[in-house]
């Protein structure tokens, strides 16, 4: 910021219009000269009475990217929600969503007491119990499960006891419950999130996603990742970016298949065919390691192949080959990949674009690798691992169940360490796993699953799940289904330890309650100790032990009491006045870096996986021909260039580009890309793309009002020429057809969006989730909701609330990653049929059952798997047999 | 010298405090972060905005391009609100904040029909936590929170550091170094208003942007719903 | 994210032109009735015509006032502080001056009419005189309530305050025809009275009319939107209700000797003309709202 540019009065007078004598007094002379400027925050006072606000830190979690907040507190209501200004990530920033937050504590429709099913399930007749009835039930329903197993001395069973979770941000306490009880049948979200990105990333350089350093860059290449609106870490990313493009001069291209905000703001952007990504980040290796543009010393010393090896590999990617897949020009990829070869430090970014795609591993991988090969990986500006810290579990800690459970962990895809919760309900109808209890908790697949209707069936069938317990405190699509529920509180009125790699100062930060849960509601982790000193009362079943403790705050103190450095600062009562550790300094109110008390940056830490080993821990370590450093059998660091350096969390502790666990399964251990299906499509078809917009998370925002206000319906994006061609005008009502069925909605018609694509977003388009979500605010509100907000009652002004895509999306995972493919399912788009109307859903259950083969045949085992992967060089005939992973998940 | 205001003008008047804010547009991402702090901050209702983003797209396929406003208040210099006000209840602050007295606004909507920007409302009655209704609102520049020595509430939240606050009669502040350093135009300075709502590097887009009618079918059914809604209530008489 | 709006409402609806016609009507209608107290024998006695009219003039004043009155409180988003804006007058608000003299006026009314009943002439010409200034100031200041908007441009110009004055003529002598001619009473020397005033109404309303039409075509980029909104939304109100009814159609009426004066031929005159002045203001009113609905 201090290349000053020229100033001249009359141009100031010009633009600036009425600025008038102001301008003659300014002193240009240092940038860094302040006056006494405002407060970034860390305040806040009442505009009616001008009195201080409490304030109380608290991690958000309005989505998952858990920044600090700081809430604001007045005559015992929280009014206002604000960055924590210590959180060296969140910088004191807030999103939409974020700021929006404490609507989710005073929704009027909140569940206010814990609800036993009185008529159908899925009818919607409850009646209110206790929370100490509600648990007893629950711990009895457990009960029965686990006497039955120790009857029939079968620990199989007690995978019968399933618990379901989209976000646990509980810090190990879901782990901890299920495995006192015996059961490894514990199921997450991340296969319909992110997790082949995660697949195609983790065996290179140990867990987690890429930590860029936008502030500090130069070049930047987005591959599908709205980074500006969402993707992992949206808050602290975004505020980087921008500070990297506007206030570093760093060039930014974006591919995306629509317009996102992100490469709406980008100095390129590229719109790739579906699924190409991957094409076009081969073509640029191939163009760069052919040009002598890459980084020779980082291949040889750090990674596990010769430059060589990847010459011959990318010798099929040319750009003319990455044109023909992806439509983006060989004269385009060419000039990107110098550019981005040549500018240093760069970075790459990728979130879910091109990783949620049948194979979408590879493309990750391919995206991986540009980084590796220009030497940008851990490089101040360039492309950094991720930055997490962790706490330690309060003992003792129950093992993990005797039994692996085929649903948590199905065995066709042993690659897909972050599973596949896609395909359980589908097992389950084919009678592969039987269930006895399911519970859920921050989880709503009849409305966040492909073929959700799936979900649907499956849930509502009370002969394959005989007892459904959510822990929700809002009326989802799915806790609509269920027999009890025992209402959590919001993340406001929660205690929850937490630590995200959402930048580069590693840090730790809490939840606690803001305020007392409202209306005696309790808190999860409450019910989790209730329920097991229910069902173990005794002891004698050896798991009340893991619950010990007097209270909840108790449990967070044995997280954080003993963590050194921590502990000195005041352990659990410093986290509860401060919110997050450490304290690296303040955010500088011209530059927002994180200054010490002198003004100096205090940068963080890069290059780590070149710290060096200590002697006293080279004391009796190894150092094999290749220079891995190992230790009691463990590989703790390699040797480079006679330097002994912790290297990467990969058994080679190099980065693995060639990643053997994948030949072992028949695919490319090297990041290939393959064709897929929809790129195949016929002419007058299109691919169906969602997405997620910057104000709103998932499925659970649609009821906070000032989100709804800013977003509340998601017509279908369609090219002006492609609808053209089908005698669409913008505002039409459509049908959006896939082989599952259809659902009808209206078409925009935009300039963003690929011409071949159809975008729908996914916020929008609720059957439950309260009455804002369904615009039925004026109904009347249930017996066991807080009620509540004259302005919802009467102020909205909103007609439409969406048509939600998902009925309609099918199901197709990635066979590496496990990943679903949200991005491949085929429509067409035509004009609505008489009869048809705003929001009609038809989705065949038959179809999605048809998918569900369909998927396996790519699995390791299946035969499109084979026919595809010709080129793998094993011996077909003795593939690893399927296997349960043993010891538990 | 402009006649019916209570305080004079104070850009550049020595030993004044002339608040001012910047909005960088290059930075601007619409993460709408600003608007969701400020309905928060004051309990906003649903209907009326203090601040609001206004969103264009422009260019054709590949070609494209997504353009952001923030818009608010401008605490005019030389604010057209506040002379016609018959009560007073809007009046103008000697440090530049033009600002509203509820106790006193009869919303007779004199300087809503007034201001340029529409950057006034009026409160509905039907509201959650704070029950003020039935007058004229704005955006206060948060001089609650400025005069405690903090910035206002979105541009605390900013998350691209698009919006920044401080006085521009002070030299060394950051406002007088962006003003001082990068063309910015003000809206409308044609009209007299002096508005101290200073933008930097706005494209032709985005200034014409403010001009301009909904023009997706997505955006003008929910202005038509807007309008429906609102029709037949006391402020909205049938005129559009 | 689509294009987003803040969507605006335009500020002054039906209530405030309903008003602006009614406090217009109201005060010329005085202005007629008060005119032989007033002028007496100036202008060669005409204003004596209106003897006949004073009392129910000054009654339907009075009564159109009353509507007046409470039809703004209404208004209001806070009736009760209807008082507000002679507590704390602003000085630079035609709002504040407008409150000021529309009870003022009311008290003229009454005074002249307890004059008239009581006989009391110089009561009479007090009230008479100062009432009709104050009659004045009320089309007056609603004119200058939009004129001194200076950022709306279809308002920001001096023709408008005159053009409400002479709005409310037209308006006014309407009253007085229709009352005069039900009860026969439209004697040869008020429609004398009656017809130099519409004349003179009409011909100035076409002129301003005309002006209006050349500064909108010339004018600014605001005004050339307020000449598109105006013909586009208010096509018929303009040129129809406007123009064709309500200026031309009366002042080709008006102009023709004989016929301009006959009682009832007037008499359609001046309503048409009333129409006009009705829909000239709506029409200015909503238009020059409108140019700024989407800023
Ligand atoms: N505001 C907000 N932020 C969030 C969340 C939220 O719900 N709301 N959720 C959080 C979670 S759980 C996640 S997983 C992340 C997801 O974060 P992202 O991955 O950034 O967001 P998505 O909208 O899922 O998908 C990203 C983009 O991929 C594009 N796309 C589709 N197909 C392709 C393709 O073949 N190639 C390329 N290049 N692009 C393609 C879509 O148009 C979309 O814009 O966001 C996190 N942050
Ligand atoms: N079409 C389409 N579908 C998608 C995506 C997409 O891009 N397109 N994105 C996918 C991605 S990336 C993800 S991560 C998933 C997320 O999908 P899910 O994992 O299902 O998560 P959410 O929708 O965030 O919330 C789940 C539920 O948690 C409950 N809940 C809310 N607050 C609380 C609380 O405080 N306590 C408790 N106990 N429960 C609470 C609510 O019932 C809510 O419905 O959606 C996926 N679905
Ligand atoms: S990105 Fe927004 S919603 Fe998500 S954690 Fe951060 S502030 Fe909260
Ligand atoms: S922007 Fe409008 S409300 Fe604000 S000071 Fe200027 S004229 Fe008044
Ligand atoms: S609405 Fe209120 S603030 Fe506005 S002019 Fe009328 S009295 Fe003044
Ligand atoms: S300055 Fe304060 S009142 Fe004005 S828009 Fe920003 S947050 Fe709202
Ligand atoms: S918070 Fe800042 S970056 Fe976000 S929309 Fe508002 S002005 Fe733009
Ligand atoms: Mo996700």
């Amino acid at each position: 910021m201090s290349d000053s540019i020229k100033f001249t009065r009359r141009d100031f007078m010009k633009f600036g219009g009425a600025v008038g004598t102001a301008a003659g007094a300014l002193g240009l002379t240092s940038s860094r000269l302040v006056a006494m400027e405002q407060d970034l925050g860390g305040k806040d006072y009442s505009p009616a009475t001008g009195a201080e606000r409490q304030a109380v830190p608290y991690t958000c979690m309005a989505c998952n990217i858990e920044d600090g907040g700081v809430a604001y507190v007045e005559n015992g209501r929280i009014v206002k929600l604000e960055g924590n200004m210590d959180h060296p990530n969140t910088r004191g920033k807030l999103c939409a969503k974020g700021n929006s937050g404490f609507l989710h504590v005073y929704d009027p429709d909140r569940i206010m007491t814990p609800l036993l099913r009185t008529g159908k399930r899925g009818e919607g007749k409850w009646k209110r119990i206790s929370y100490d009835e509600a648990t007893t039930l629950l711990a009895s329903k457990l009960r029965e499960v686990i006497d039955r197993a120790d009857a029939e001395h079968k620990p199989e069973i007690l995978n019968e006891i399933v618990f379901k979770y989209g976000r646990d941000r509980t810090g190990g306490a879901v782990g901890r419950f299920m495995h006192a009880l015996g059961s490894n049948a514990v199921l997450n979200h991340t296969n319909i999130c992110e997790s082949s990105k995660k697949i195609g990333l983790e065996p290179t350089w140990g867990p987690d996603i890429e930590s860029c350093d936008w502030a500090n860059t130069k070049y930047i290449l987005n591959f599908g990742s709205n980074v500006l609106e969402t993707a992992y870490f949206m808050n602290p990313n975004a505020q980087r970016l921008v500070d990297g493009v506007v206030g570093n001069k760093a060039k930014l291209v974006s591919f995306d298949v629509r317009m996102s905000n992100t490469s709406g703001f980008a100095d390129e952007a590229f719109f790739p065919y579906p699924g190409t990504d991957g094409a076009i980040a081969l073509a640029m290796a191939h163009v760069i390691m052919n040009e002598g543009l890459h980084d020779a010393d980082f291949i040889s010393n750090w990674t596990n192949v010769s430059v060589k090896q990847l010459i011959d590999h990318l010798k099929p990617y040319t750009p003319e080959f990455a044109e023909e897949e992806s439509g983006m020009s060989a004269k385009d990829i060419r000039r990107i990949a110098r550019e981005f070869a040549t500018t240093k430090p760069a970075t790459t970014f990728s979130y879910r674009g091109p990783c949620k795609h049948v194979w979408g591993s590879y493309q990750e991988a391919a995206i991986n690798m540009l980084n590796v090969i220009t030497g940008n990986v851990e490089k101040k500006g360039g492309y950094c691992l991720p930055r997490g810290m962790g706490w330690p579990q309060p003992q003792p800690e129950p093992p993990k169940g005797k039994t692996a459970s085929l649903i948590a962990a199905p065995p066709l895809y042993p690659l897909a360490s972050h599973h596949v919760s896609t395909h359980a309900p589908y097992m389950i109808k084919k009678g592969e796993a039987k269930v006895s209890v399911w519970m859920h908790y921050y989880d709503n697949p009849v409305y966040t699953y492909p073929s959700s209707h799936v979900w649907k069936e499956m849930l509502s069938d009370e002969k394959l799940i005989p007892f459904q317990v959510s822990f929700s405190p809002y009326m989802s699509e799915t806790t609509e289904l269920a027999d009890l529920i025992i209402p959590d509180v919001t993340y406001l009125e929660r205690h929850d330890p937490e630590s995200m790699p959402g930048g580069l100062y590693p840090c730790l930060s809490i939840r606690q309650p803001v305020v007392k849960p409202l209306g005696g509601t309790q808190e999860f982790r409450q019910t989790l100790i209730d329920v097991i000193h229910k069902v173990d009362p005794d002891g004698s079943k050896g798991m009340k032990k893991y619950f010990a403790f007097n209270s909840v705050e108790d449990w967070m103190r044995a997280h954080f009491d003993a963590i050194p450095g921590l502990k000195e600062d005041g352990g659990w009562d410093f986290m509860k006045k401060k919110g997050v550790w450490p304290i690296y300094g303040e955010v500088d109110k011209v530059t927002a870096k994180i200054v010490d008390k002198n003004g100096n940056d205090v940068e963080p830490d890069y290059g780590l996986y070149t710290k060096e080993i200590s002697a006293s821990d080279m004391a009796g370590a190894e150092v094999d021909p290749d220079g891995t450093i190992k230790k009691d059998g463990q590989a703790i660091g390699v040797q480079v260039n006679g330097r002994n350096m912790v290297g990467f969390g990969t058994p080679s502790r190099r980065m693995e580009l060639y990643k053997a666990s994948y030949k072992k399964y028949g695919f490319n251990p090297l990041p290939v890309y393959k064709r897929l299906p929809s790129r195949d499509k016929k002419a007058d078809e299109l691919v169906l793309t969602t997405y997620k917009v910057n104000v709103h998370t998932q499925s659970r925002t649609a009821s906070l009002k000032y989100l709804a206000e800013l977003y509340h319906k998601n017509p279908a994006w369609i090219n002006p020429k492609t609808a053209a061609a089908r005698g669409l005008s913008d505002g039409d009502l459509i049908r959006v057809t896939s082989s599952l069925g259809y659902i009808v909605t209206r078409a925009h018609v935009t300039e963003g969006i690929h011409p071949d694509v159809v975008a729908i977003s996914t916020a929008c388009g609720h059957s439950a989730y309260g009455r804002l979500a369904q615009l039925k605010q004026r109904e009347q509100a249930a017996d066991y909701v807080q009620g509540g907000d004259a302005d919802i009652a009467n102020n909205v002004w909103w007609n439409d609330k969406g048509v939600h895509p998902n009925p309609i999306i099918r199901l197709a995972v990635d066979p590496i990653g496990g990943s679903q493919g949200w991005y491949d399912t085929v429509v067409t788009v035509s004009k609505a049929e008489s009869g048809d109307k705003y929001g009609d859903t038809n989705a065949s259950l038959e179809a999605s059952m048809k998918d569900y083969e369909e998927t396996l045949r790519y699995a390791y085992t299946g035969d499109i798997h084979r026919s595809k992967h010709q080129e793998v060089d094993i011996d077909w005939n003795s593939l690893p047999e399927p296997a349960l992973p043993s010891g538990g998940h | 010298m402009p006649v019916g205001l209570q305080a004079e003008p104070s850009l550049g008047v020595p030993g004044k405090k002339r608040w001012a804010m910047v909005v960088d547009l290059r930075r601007c991402i619409g993460c709408m972060a600003c608007v969701c702090a400020d309905k928060a901050e004051y309990d906003v209702p649903l209907g009326v905005w203090r601040t609001i983003v206004k969103v264009k797209d422009t260019g054709h396929y590949p070609n494209t391009k997504r353009h952001f406003m923030p818009r608010l208040c401008n605490h005019c210099d030389n604010p057209p609100c506040v002379r016609n006000c018959p009560t007073e209840a809007t009046y103008k602050h000697e440090d530049g904040f033009v600002l509203q007295r509820y106790e006193r606004c009869i919303a007779c909507r004199t300087c809503v029909a007034a201001c340029p920007y529409n950057a006034r409302h009026v409160l509905p009655k039907n509201r959650d936590r704070v029950k003020i209704g039935g007058v004229v609102d704005k955006c206060t520049f948060c001089n609650h929170r400025v005069e405690k020595g903090l910035q206002p509430a979105c541009v605390q939240t900013c998350l691209g550091r698009s919006r920044i606050f401080g006085d521009l009669n002070d030299p060394n502040s950051e406002v007088s170094r962006l003003v001082a350093r990068h063309k910015t135009v003000v809206l409308k300075p044609d009209k007299g208003t002096r508005p101290q709502v200073y933008y930097i590097k706005p494209d032709r887009a985005q200034t014409e942007q403010v001009f301009s009618a909904p023009h997706s079918y997505a955006a003008r059914s929910d202005a038509e719903d807007f309008y429906r809604h609102n029709r037949g209530s006391k402020f909205f008489s049938g005129v559009l | 994210m689509f294009e987003y709006m803040e969507y605006n409402i335009a500020p002054w609806g039906q209530e405030i032109v309903i008003y602006f016609f009614l406090i217009g009507a109201a005060a010329m209608t005085f202005v007629y009735a008060a005119a032989p107290a007033v002028f007496g024998n100036v202008f060669g006695g005409v204003a004596k015509s209106m003897e006949p009219f004073q009392k129910i003039g000054l009654l339907v004043s009075l009564i159109l006032l009353a509507i007046c009155g409470p039809l703004l409180i209404m208004d209001l988003g806070q009736p009760s502080r209807f008082l507000y804006p002679i507590l704390y007058f602003h000085w630079t608000s035609p709002l504040s001056w407008g409150s000021l003299f529309l009870p003022l006026f009311g008290l003229c009314i009454i005074g002249f009419y307890f004059g008239l009943v009581k006989g009391n002439q110089e009561l009479m010409r007090v009230t008479g005189i100062l009432g009709s200034l104050l009659a004045l100031s009320m089309p007056l200041y609603t004119g200058l309530d939009l004129m001194v908007n200076q950022t709306r441009e279809l308002w920001s110009n001096p023709t408008i305050p005159l053009l409400f004055v002479i709005l409310s003529m037209s308006s006014g002598t309407a009253v007085v025809a229709v009352i005069q001619l039900v009860r026969g009473q439209l004697t040869a020397q008020a429609v004398e009275f009656l017809h130099a005033f519409l004349y003179l109404a009409l011909a100035v309303t076409f002129a301003l009319f005309l002006a209006e039409w050349v500064v909108l075509n010339y004018g600014t980029g605001e005004k050339q939107q307020a000449w598109e909104i105006i013909n586009q939304q208010f096509g018929f109100k303009y040129w129809g209700m406007t123009f064709l009814i309500g200026i031309l159609a009366p002042l080709v009426l008006v102009a023709m000797p004989k016929l301009g004066r006959d009682p009832r031929i007037l008499t359609l005159a001046a309503v048409l003309s009333a129409v006009g002045a009705y829909s000239f203001r709506e029409v200015l009113i909503y238009a020059g709202q409108l140019t700024q609905i989407n800023f």
